[in-house]
């Protein structure tokens, strides 16, 4: 369970406060319940992803986190290009206290990856989709209750997604999704319930269709 | 596992400052395939070509001390500030790819990069001070753990300092460019290649508002009673500093966290 307090969010511009992105947002995310989250361009889709996943300050407010939540999957950063894709592995492996059975969680992300002796070559050589897919596997070999998603699934070629989609419909059991996309088809394949963000406030849908139709209504037509 | 119970705050720190050591010495050490002759070389070099250098320019002992001897014990002991405050200033900025997990806050990749910075000056000093002894300089210190405090104080220092400079890095970006002006006089004036000892007193007192100038000298002491130090030289003056910088470092980190993580 995730639950929001009374969350608000603006950042500081070059001239001084800029506007409130979040608004006094509340919620309660039940356990095993997956949310989309929808909004236009700039509405703080991502800025309310990071403030759940603990990397971003609420500015009033506050998050309670009752299970294991993962960091932001998606976004560019969590990864040294002079490293290998092994010695960064390793790396996350280590932050999150798994220091004793490294080698299986190792063996666990080269398979899922499927970067093959790549693997063990530095990030910086790797495209863009490969990198995606090494974040995706890194992020697999933790049992998370709840993945934060800011488009994670799109990333990599068509098999991949395929697999990747396959593996969160295994864990549908014990593990749940947060995510962030712009296409209502991956919304409906992962999620049930759906959050809209519009104009810093938060409206809750237990079904993600209605909260779909909503979002369409705040749309200019 | 998804059912063991969560990790105390003190766990999960001490988890990320073991990784966060291990991951920046790999990318040192191994970034290319010579990188780690260069990490211990480059500085040992340095030292010995400035010994070497200006061991012929100066008389036989400073102080009553073997000349070769003062002037690396006090290059090592102001290097020890400079580059580790220098290396611990950069720190949240080299790493803010990895704010991307919670775990890591910028405070823990200071700390990680302090003691990363102590560990690789005690190899390179260890590397001088066999380069001193086959030169025929033996290295004899008659207060080793004096000198250890002292070395200590140096390291705190750079690690305050280099927090503070972080943390005002924050608020204008340009902080370090223009401390790395300002800073550079230091080197003459911190008493590593001329005896401050030489100087007329009303000088010494004004030298001697520098904490290094201390910190330096009370390395040098370490070596033998028989050396004679500035006389203004006081430990608990440089302390204080080390005490102030380091607490300064820690509120403006605490008070600035979320932005020093910012890109």
């Amino acid at each position: 369970m995730i639950v929001g307090r009374g969350l608000s969010k603006r950042y500081m511009t070059a001239h001084g406060a800029g506007p409130w992105v979040l608004d006094d947002v509340n919620f309660v995310i039940p356990p095993r319940v997956s949310v989309g989250i929808l909004g236009a361009n700039g509405a703080g889709k991502s800025t309310l992803l990071r403030i759940l996943a603990g990397v971003d300050k609420p500015t009033r407010g506050a998050v309670e986190r009752h299970c294991r939540v993962s960091w932001p999957l998606g976004f560019g950063g969590g990864l040294q290009g002079t490293l290998t894709g092994r010695q960064n592995a390793r790396f996350v492996c280590r932050i999150h206290g798994h220091e004793d059975d490294i080698p299986e969680r190792l063996a666990r992300i080269a398979e899922f990856a499927a970067l093959g002796d790549r693997f063990d070559e530095p990030i910086r050589t790797y495209s863009t989709g490969m990198a995606a897919r090494l974040r995706f596997a890194i992020s697999l070999a933790f049992d998370f209750d709840v993945y934060i998603s800011d488009e994670a699934t799109s990333a990599g070629d068509a098999s991949f997604r395929a697999r990747a989609a396959e593996e969160f419909r295994r864990r549908a059991n014990q593990a749940s999704v947060i995510m962030v996309s712009h296409d209502p088809g991956t919304l409906k394949r992962f999620c049930t319930a759906g959050m809209l963000l519009h104009e810093g406030k938060l409206t809750w849908f237990d079904r993600l269709g209605e909260a779909i139709t909503a979002y369409k209504e705040t749309l200019p037509a | 596992m998804a059912g063991s119970p969560p990790r105390s705050s003190l766990a999960v720190t001490w988890s990320v400052w073991r990784a966060l050591i291990l991951r920046e010495a790999l990318t040192r050490l191994f970034a290319t395939r010579i990188s780690w002759a260069w990490v211990l070389f480059e500085p040992v070099f340095h030292v010995a070509y400035l010994l070497v250098l200006y061991s012929a320019v100066q008389v036989r002992s400073v102080g009553n001390l073997d000349t070769p001897v003062w002037i690396m014990v006090g290059i090592q002991a102001f290097f020890l500030f400079r580059k580790t405050a220098d290396h611990v200033a950069g720190a949240p900025a080299d790493n803010s790819a990895l704010f991307a997990y919670r775990q890591v806050k910028p405070v823990d990749t200071l700390v990680a990069r302090g003691l990363l910075e102590g560990a690789s000056w005690l190899v390179i000093t260890l590397l001088l001070i066999a380069f001193l002894a086959m030169w025929g300089h033996p290295f004899v210190p008659q207060f080793p753990l004096a000198m250890a405090g002292a070395s200590a104080a140096m390291w705190l220092l750079g690690v305050g300092f280099g927090m503070v400079v972080s943390a005002c890095t924050t608020m204008m970006r340009e902080t370090r460019q223009v401390l790395q002006i300002v800073l550079r006089p230091l080197y003459m004036i911190s008493g590593v290649m001329f005896p401050i000892g030489s100087l007329p007193a009303d000088w010494r007192a004004l030298l001697m508002l520098n904490p290094l100038a201390h910190g330096v000298e009370l390395v040098r002491m370490g070596l033998s009673d028989n050396y004679q130090a500035v006389p203004e030289t006081d430990a608990g003056y440089l302390f204080a500093w080390v005490l102030g910088l380091l607490l300064l470092g820690l509120a403006l980190q605490l008070r600035l966290a979320h932005k020093v993580g910012a890109r």
